[in-house]
């Protein structure tokens, strides 16, 4: 287990300038995550989740506020080659499945591969083995890493993209609606080996969800989020049975019945 | 139950894909042969393709294959040279233009979006491209060969020049398709700069679309010579060459000796639909 990550998000903003003016998708935010704690992010469709997630990761830059990684700058550290392997080796993204998930030119032990002998500087042996073992975690037969992007499903090929971002053993995963477009019985799995790597290496997590109970099962605490502002946060306990938001109130309300009620 | 009443909404008939290997292949066969020519022609050329070698307007199929011109040169050993020379200026413009639209079109397709001085660069250039698009190749030829003089070094140079924007555009459409997908943003999280990434994964990945182009831009290249070489500004006579050969004989076609003017036609026409059976070919691989 690698030392616990702590990511100090400061001030965080984004706006779009679109053709009807400047947008804010994100009013400046200000939290912290630590290691070791998964969170759902929660909230309607729009209200700047993965706008959110993506600046905390790095894929995103900031119109304001600064993100810190274990006290360094994400975006300044991103300006340099050394800054970049130090980086994406500590935070991973994974988004939708979508079928350009993977360079369809390559076959996916290339691409699962590539981060780990980039980022974790191991040899082509070594990273083999580490894809083999993290294939394995992510019950996927090894023999379909050797097929094209588009020979797999959906499910499979989001198992790869979960694959490729673990295979460097990040502190940090960004999971943006990594399970939406699975089924239910898959998207529970998932969530749950995604929880049990989380224990295992202590790393920290953000689930981006618009739905709340897979999310709420597996996170330790949630944020609830509403028109680019994180307007309720707590751990999941309290902030289900006690949302102090009436917009949180009215997202509980319209999950009463589901399997969310079993878990809290 | 309702059966659904049979309305058929007119929609453009899509064009029937090649299936078959065996078609593909056989749409390549023209091209093949036109460059065998190229190759071996030459040295299968009965005459010395610049030297008077009998009476001038003597017809075909007869002691001279092709006939003779009206200068007294073999038609025949000029067409055989000529392709060479032709093919061998449009395969370099094709070569020239080609690498040129990957490294304008990749610099401007990623960068253009981009904030501060490099996305207004890439702008630039872009604009720049675009402008460039417009201007007539026969002003550009005319002036590069007042200025340098016939050679096939400027030829190649004027007509890449003027060729070039149409792949720079092509590779820069793919490029802004290909910057969208989501393994671009992998690779990024690989630690890969985007110089990288564009190398790597953004131009393999346009690079279908860019070659399936490049016998259009030969066979635009073979007419635009051609055209140079037609109104006086291509290589100096009596340089073996399609465009000089066809405005030569034009003349004597006028008085009914056609075949000075129509074999270095036919040669001009055979290989640019040669070409544009290839590019079908290359097309049809991807259907
Ligand atoms: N690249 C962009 N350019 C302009 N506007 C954008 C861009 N990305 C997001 N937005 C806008 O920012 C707002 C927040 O988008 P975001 O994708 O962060 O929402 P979200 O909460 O993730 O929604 P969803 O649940 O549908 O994924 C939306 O109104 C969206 O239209
Ligand atoms: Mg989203």
């Amino acid at each position: 287990m690698s030392a616990p990550i702590r990511v100090e998000v400061d001030g965080l903003g984004k706006d779009f300038v679109g053709p009807d003016g400047r947008f804010t998708a994100v009013r400046d935010q200000t939290f912290a995550i630590d290691g070791g704690t998964r969170i759902g992010l929660i909230g309607e469709s729009g209200s700047g989740k993965s706008t959110l997630a993506r600046m905390i990761a790095g894929l995103a830059t900031p119109t304001r506020g600064t993100v810190h990684v274990d006290g360094r700058d994400v975006h300044r550290l991103l300006a340099t080659r050394a800054g970049r392997t130090e980086h994406w080796r500590a935070v991973q993204m994974v988004a939708q499945d979508t079928t350009s998930s993977f360079d369809p030119r390559r076959t996916l032990r290339d691409a699962v591969a590539t981060p780990a002998v980039r980022l974790c500087g191991l040899t082509t042996v070594e990273a083999n083995r580490r894809v083999d073992e993290t294939l394995a975690f992510l019950s996927l037969p090894a023999a379909l890493a050797d097929r094209r992007p588009s020979d797999l499903s959906g499910g499979q090929r989001q198992r790869f993209a979960l694959a490729r971002a673990l295979v460097v053993r990040p502190r940090l995963l960004v999971c943006d609606e990594v399970v939406s477009a699975l089924d239910v019985s898959v998207q529970g799995t998932i969530l749950n080996l995604l929880k049990n790597y989380s224990l295992e290496f202590g790393a920290a997590m953000l689930f981006v969800s618009h739905g709340l109970p897979a999310t709420a099962f597996v996170s330790t605490s949630l944020m609830v989020m509403r028109a680019g502002a994180v307007v309720e946060s707590g751990p999941v306990e309290s902030v289900v049975t006690a949302p102090a938001h009436p917009y949180t109130r009215q997202l509980i309300a319209a999950y009463r019945g589901t399997p969310m009620a079993v878990a809290s | 139950m309702s059966v659904p009443t049979a309305v058929v909404v007119a929609s453009p008939r899509p064009r029937r894909a090649i299936r078959s290997e065996t078609t593909r292949w056989l749409l390549a066969v023209p091209a093949a042969v036109v460059v065998l020519v190229a190759i071996v022609g030459p040295a299968l050329a009965p005459y010395d393709p610049t030297r008077v070698i009998g009476p001038p307007g003597r017809e075909p199929f007869g002691r001279y294959a092709l006939g003779t011109d009206s200068a007294g040169l073999d038609v025949l050993s000029r067409v055989l040279v000529a392709t060479r020379t032709n093919l061998l200026i449009a395969l370099a413009v094709v070569l020239a233009a080609t690498l040129v639209g990957l490294v304008l079109g990749a610099a401007i397709g990623m960068n253009e979006s981009r904030r501060g001085p490099l996305g207004t660069l890439a702008r630039a250039v872009n604009r720049f491209v675009d402008l460039f698009t417009a201007v007539p190749a026969v002003i550009v030829g005319l002036v590069a060969v007042a200025f340098f003089g016939g050679t096939v070094t400027v030829l190649v140079v004027v007509i890449a020049v003027v060729l070039a924007p149409i792949q720079v555009r092509l590779v820069r459409t793919e490029v802004l398709r290909v910057r969208g997908e989501a393994y671009l943003e992998a690779a990024r999280m690989a630690g890969f700069s985007e110089l990288r990434l564009t190398v790597r994964h953004v131009l393999p990945n346009s690079w279908g679309a860019v070659s399936e182009n490049m016998p259009v831009i030969f066979g635009m290249a073979v007419v635009l010579t051609a055209a140079l070489g037609f109104i006086g500004v291509g290589l100096p006579r009596p340089t073996p060459e399609w465009g000089s050969m066809i405005s030569l004989g034009a003349s004597d076609a006028a008085t009914g000796r056609w075949w000075a003017a129509a074999f270095p036609a036919l040669a001009l026409i055979v290989t640019v639909a040669a070409a544009s059976a290839l590019g079908t070919a290359l097309r049809a691989r991807r259907a």
